[in-house]
């Protein structure tokens, strides 16, 4: 899943990008004209959005995105923990509220509690045949044993287990698993990282359509 | 400290005694001009009759014929008759007088207007000699005649001023009243309103004079407003500066500590390096709360308590099982209190995070809120000595001098809430050990 980091301070910004690409691709901006300009070309999941920014405030940004109809879910981050502050936040269309300073653990669980209910799936838990797969932690497990994936496996996974017996297409793969400051695309890592998976969790679990891209079926 | 006085008061006096002293003027006046006239047409009146008596006895005196005035007539009387009498002389005797004038006997008063006293009443005399024909005529009248006129004249002066002179008071003080209700009515307005309310006075239909005073009020109220909101601002600002590297230091070493995962040894300096960022954060927050409590509006309305302290206990609860210790929570269903919410659960959550700071790993906390809304927590913690329980409220007074947790700020933040709502607190210790804070619920 892709999300996009709205924040100024950039020590702050630099060590909640980090924590966050254990979950998500993530995308670092540290202003709102920037975040309207990704927000715009590329399809994110998630955003989290600090409040306090140089130039337009991120209640502003997240104002005016509500305003053009973009349901994206937001969580804000912010030093304010003024119950007005809260209220503010939420009335203008957040979705959660996090106070500085949060913790990491905290900030991950409640950005996938929110993916989860936008995808309007509720139970923290998918479970797929001999699969158990945990949304929130990305735990999979093989008729009870767990699996050991890499980053990129367990993103490519998330994003089609979420998409259970739809097709997704590389394109959206790639999107979903490579940020701005991933080094490794190139046009067939997304196989080679498809056929790693495919040994962990069996062979037909996910299927090829060609010309389009991959599905795990029902 | 002098009394205040009356701006009514001073009114009615500066119009009323002008009032006042007019009328005893025209009184005093009156009663002059009145005396000094009754005077003149009584005096002009005896010379008149001592005139007419002359005239009648002249033409009988010069014929040397005897002299005879002849019998009155008792129909023609008036009441004032027997306040005037004659008397008449020719060649020294005493030829006729009125009946009223034989008291006088031998008394002769000189010629010309004299006062003189016989018997019991004062008279008035005027005496006019005529040598040639050895004429003396007497005419007396009565003095207090004039008195009784000049009163009667008095009478009806003063009258009316008894009777207006009061209503004209009366109206006076109702008008004044009247002229005062926009300062009443300003002073009712602005007494009315909570202390925390800025809004400025409406202008529209104040009187012209008291426009300057409702001006000046609503100055004010826009700079007392401007200061707490830059107040409230710079808390703010504050609060966005400090937490923000906080923020930044707890979110890396988080990250780091994911990174080095196994590996211990770096593990436990960077656990050490998250404990003292949780403290410098709980400190800021601390601050942030009392600053804010200082500058805010504390709005109260009803709150549910036992909601308000379970959203509070099951925030520690995690805190409490990372210590193994015991929660013993037992919260009577749906007790209320007029307050304020947030400064009520800041107060509830600074004695939970207290009591299982101090109590040590495994021990117990009671947490009770009875039906009568008082509240206890009492934790099996090393407790508070006697002579340290009243310095435990003070700012920045540390009961635990290990030096380990604790900004000094919680329970005096906590005191300060509870003052606010009138709240009793008192530490004892709890039986065989530790520390029972007790808070009182007044419910009114």
């Amino acid at each position: 899943m892709r999300l996009l980091l709205v924040e100024d301070d950039l020590n702050l910004g630099k060590a909640t990008a980090e924590g966050l690409k254990e979950s998500f691709a993530v995308d670092w901006v540290t202003n709102a004209e920037d975040a309207e300009e990704a927000l715009s070309t590329t399809g994110y999941d998630l955003v989290v959005l600090d409040i306090n920014l140089p130039g337009a405030s991120g209640l502003e940004l997240l104002e005016s995105e509500r305003n053009a109809k973009n349901q994206i879910p937001v969580l804000l981050l912010t030093a304010r923990d003024a119950v007005r502050h809260r209220i503010e936040g939420l009335n203008a269309g957040a979705d959660d509220y996090l106070v500085k300073p949060f913790d990491l653990d905290e900030l991950l669980a409640r950005c996938a509690a929110i993916t989860r209910r936008s995808q309007g799936q509720n139970l923290p838990r998918i479970e797929h045949r001999d699969l158990a797969y945990d949304l929130t932690s990305g735990h999979l497990s093989k008729d009870g044993e767990t699996l050991q994936l890499s980053g990129k496996e367990r993103a490519i996974f998330d994003c089609l287990i979420r998409n259970l017996d739809k097709p997704v297409s590389k394109e959206k793969i790639m999107a979903s698993v490579y940020d701005w400051g991933s080094e490794d695309i190139e046009s067939n890592t997304i196989e080679v990282h498809i056929a790693a998976l495919r040994r962990k969790i069996g062979r037909e679990t996910i299927k090829t359509i060609r010309g389009v891209g991959y599905t795990i079926p029902k | 400290m002098s009394k205040p006085y009356s701006l009514r008061r001073r009114l009615l006096l500066w119009i009323s005694i002008p009032i006042l002293i007019a009328a005893l003027l025209t009184l005093i006046i009156g009663f002059v001009f009145a005396w000094h006239e009754v005077d003149e047409v009584y005096d002009a009146q005896l010379v008149h009759s001592a005139k007419v008596m002359l005239q009648l006895t002249q033409h009988e005196i010069k014929k040397g014929q005897d002299f005879e005035l002849g019998l009155e007539n008792p129909n023609l009387s008036h009441e004032y008759e027997r306040n005037i009498g004659f008397r008449l002389w020719v060649n020294t005797n005493l030829v006729s007088q009125s009946p009223n004038t034989v008291d006088f006997k031998n008394f002769e008063a000189p010629p010309g207007f004299s006062n003189y006293k016989i018997g019991d009443h004062t008279w008035r005399f005027f005496v006019f000699l005529d040598p040639e024909n050895k004429i003396q005529i007497e005419i007396s009248e009565r003095y207090d005649i004039r008195y009784e006129l000049v009163f009667q004249i008095m009478g009806a002066l003063i009258l009316p001023g008894i009777i207006f002179i009061p209503l004209i008071l009366v109206i006076i003080w109702i008008g004044i009243r009247q002229g005062m209700k926009p300062i009443t009515d300003l002073s009712e307005q602005v007494d009315r309103r909570s202390s925390k309310d800025l809004s400025p006075i409406a202008q529209k239909q104040v009187a012209k004079e008291i426009q300057p005073i409702t001006h000046a009020l609503n100055e004010l109220f826009k700079r007392i407003e401007e200061s707490f909101s830059r107040e409230r601002e710079f808390t703010d600002h504050a609060a966005h500066e400090l937490r923000t590297p906080l923020a930044a230091m707890k979110t890396q070493t988080q990250v780091l500590r994911k990174k080095a995962g196994e590996k211990a040894s770096s593990d436990d300096g960077l656990q050490n390096l998250e404990a003292s960022i949780d403290r410098a954060a709980r400190l800021v927050d601390q601050l942030l709360a009392l600053a804010r409590l200082q500058n805010e509006d504390m709005p109260k309305a009803k709150v549910n308590l036992s909601e308000c302290l379970e959203d509070c206990v099951a925030d520690i609860q995690k805190m409490a099982q990372t210590k193994g210790q015991t929660l013993n929570v037992n919260i009577h269903d749906n007790v209320h209190l007029l307050g304020h919410e947030d400064s009520l659960a800041i107060m509830l959550k600074n004695f939970l995070e207290n009591a299982v700071k101090y109590t040590p790993e495994g021990g117990t906390i009671d947490v009770r809120l009875s039906s009568d809304g008082e509240f206890s927590i009492c934790d099996t913690g090393p407790g508070i000595p006697q002579a340290e329980q009243e310095k435990v409220f003070n700012k920045f007074y540390r009961a635990d001098k290990t030096g380990k947790t604790g900004s000094g700020l919680g329970l005096s933040i906590a005191k300060w809430i509870a003052d606010a709502h009138n709240l009793q607190i008192s530490l004892e210790d709890n039986q065989p050990k530790g520390l029972s804070v007790i808070l009182r619920f007044s419910e009114k």
